[in-house]
């Protein structure tokens, strides 16, 4: 896209040409980001629910003067010979487009209208994910609704509207669309933006950090991502796991921390599998979420307020970053991890823990807590 | 012969509806490009492909990833 976008400035500047651009992604902030790194002056359009029906990205599309498709792969070396230089003929007057509900006749798709539109725009956030589910539990052989319902339950997840089952559901809607259509490379990468590493193509976002330090550097604010990036998200691939990782140290091996029985600290997990036809390997993801009503928040003042434990071979341990900006926060933490299956195991269960330094209320006490984990990811 | 259109309404001031892409791709050569209304990620305002007849489009569909 930056290679296009310089090359076509000239055009832009004189009149000769308009660009527009449009984003298959699920956040639309972070194409913001990287159109605010990369200088990007021309509007970019979103479209998470994939409704160009488009199979891969990039596509380049010529439409003329007349509103005529005249290239769906245009080449930069031969676009201004074989587009811009040319007058394209008017259509007949009977060959206009006729964009009226009878000339398409697709009027039975017309319940997407209210629930896409609100989605995109915030609102009747509860109502709308209903209604897209609805949609493609009645008709479970369309892969794009459920598709599309995987995309509005990542959307409520992401909101404030959140469901501890909705990034799950989001994974499983898309596997599903996948399965029934798995040369779609759109739907694809939205799972394997959050699958195991062993099945990414490419590091999702790891240009974010790079982004942000030029964005500063030029004395600009980076436009703020509503959904912080994940690990899996910011992972380099890799085509195998290692045999030879060193075992992890268990922090609580003979399990004396005291459990959180009072709910101080809610734990969410979403599975999501590879989309090879074997799902060899899975990716697991946690939010550990502060119980609000309790006023529980991390204290950071000793170090990673949490520690998660996941046994297996290898064992896992994963930390919170070490914060020394502040005392307490609230947020939601995130952790991932891969796994690889048995080739003939249908589900793989996982036992671990997780333990966290956490105060409740203002003038609360600070204790070291333990939340046993039991996970289970079911093979696809 | 229209085969695909993508009518997305963002405002109540639009009587037209969605009508969702067939199976196939949605752009076609020689086809007249689809309306498309679909939020900018800037302004968060509806955005219509009709508006710039007249003029030549590169429409660059991508992803940041």
């Amino acid at each position: 896209m930056p290679v296009w976008h310089t090359a076509t400035k000239q055009w832009v500047a004189d009149g000769r040409l308009v660009l527009i651009g449009l984003t298959q992604e699920q956040h639309p902030e972070r194409c913001r980001l990287f159109a605010q790194w990369k200088g990007f002056d021309f509007p970019i359009l979103w479209d998470p629910f994939n409704l160009t029906g488009s199979k891969v990205v990039p596509n380049f599309i010529a439409i003329d003067e007349h509103g005529i498709v005249r290239s769906i792969k245009a080449e930069l070396d031969s676009f201004e010979r074989d587009f811009l230089a040319v007058d394209f003929p008017a259509p007949l007057k009977d060959e206009r487009p006729l964009f009226t509900e009878g000339a398409c006749g697709c009027t039975q798709n017309h319940h997407f209208v209210s629930p896409i539109s609100s989605l995109l725009q915030g609102r009747e956030i509860d109502e709308s994910v209903a209604a897209l589910e609805r949609s493609a539990l009645a008709d479970p052989g369309k892969a794009r609704l459920a598709f599309r319902a995987g995309v509005a339950f990542r959307m409520r997840y992401d909101s404030d509207h959140a469901q501890p089952t909705d990034f799950q559901a989001a994974i499983d809607y898309w596997t599903k669309a996948l399965e029934i259509d798995p040369n779609q490379y759109i739907w694809r990468r939205r799972i394997q933006q959050y699958g195991p590493r062993m099945d990414k193509p490419y590091p999702f976002y790891s240009w974010v950090e790079a982004a942000r330090e030029a964005i500063i550097a030029r004395g600009e604010t980076p436009v703020p991502l509503r959904a912080e990036l994940t690990g899996a998200e910011l992972a380099e691939p890799r085509r195998g796991f290692d045999a030879t990782e060193a075992a992890a140290a268990e922090p609580d091996a003979d399990g004396r921390i005291l459990r959180d029985e009072q709910g101080l600290i809610a734990i969410e997990s979403t599975v999501a599998f590879d989309t090879s036809e074997d799902h060899a390997s899975a990716a697991f993801h946690l939010a550990l979420r502060p119980n609000a009503e309790l006023d529980a928040h991390w204290n950071h003042e000793s170090g990673p307020a949490v520690q998660v434990w996941i046994g297996g071979e290898p064992a896992t341990l994963l930390s919170s970053p070490a914060r020394d900006d502040v005392a307490t926060s609230s947020e939601v933490l995130r952790f991932d991890f891969d796994r690889a299956l048995a080739p003939d195991d249908a589900e793989l269960r996982l036992s671990g823990y997780a333990l966290y330094y956490v105060c409740a209320g203002a003038e609360g006490k600070c204790l070291y807590w333990r939340q046993d984990l039991e996970l289970v990811a079911n093979r696809p | 012969m229209l085969n695909v259109a993508l009518f997305l309404i963002l405002s109540s001031h639009f009587h037209q509806d969605i009508v969702a892409p067939q199976e196939h791709a949605l752009w076609t050569v020689g086809e007249p490009a689809p309306h498309v209304h679909l939020p900018d990620i800037a302004t968060g305002a509806a955005y219509d492909l009709e508006r710039y007849r007249g003029k030549k489009v590169l429409l660059a569909e991508f992803a940041s990833w």
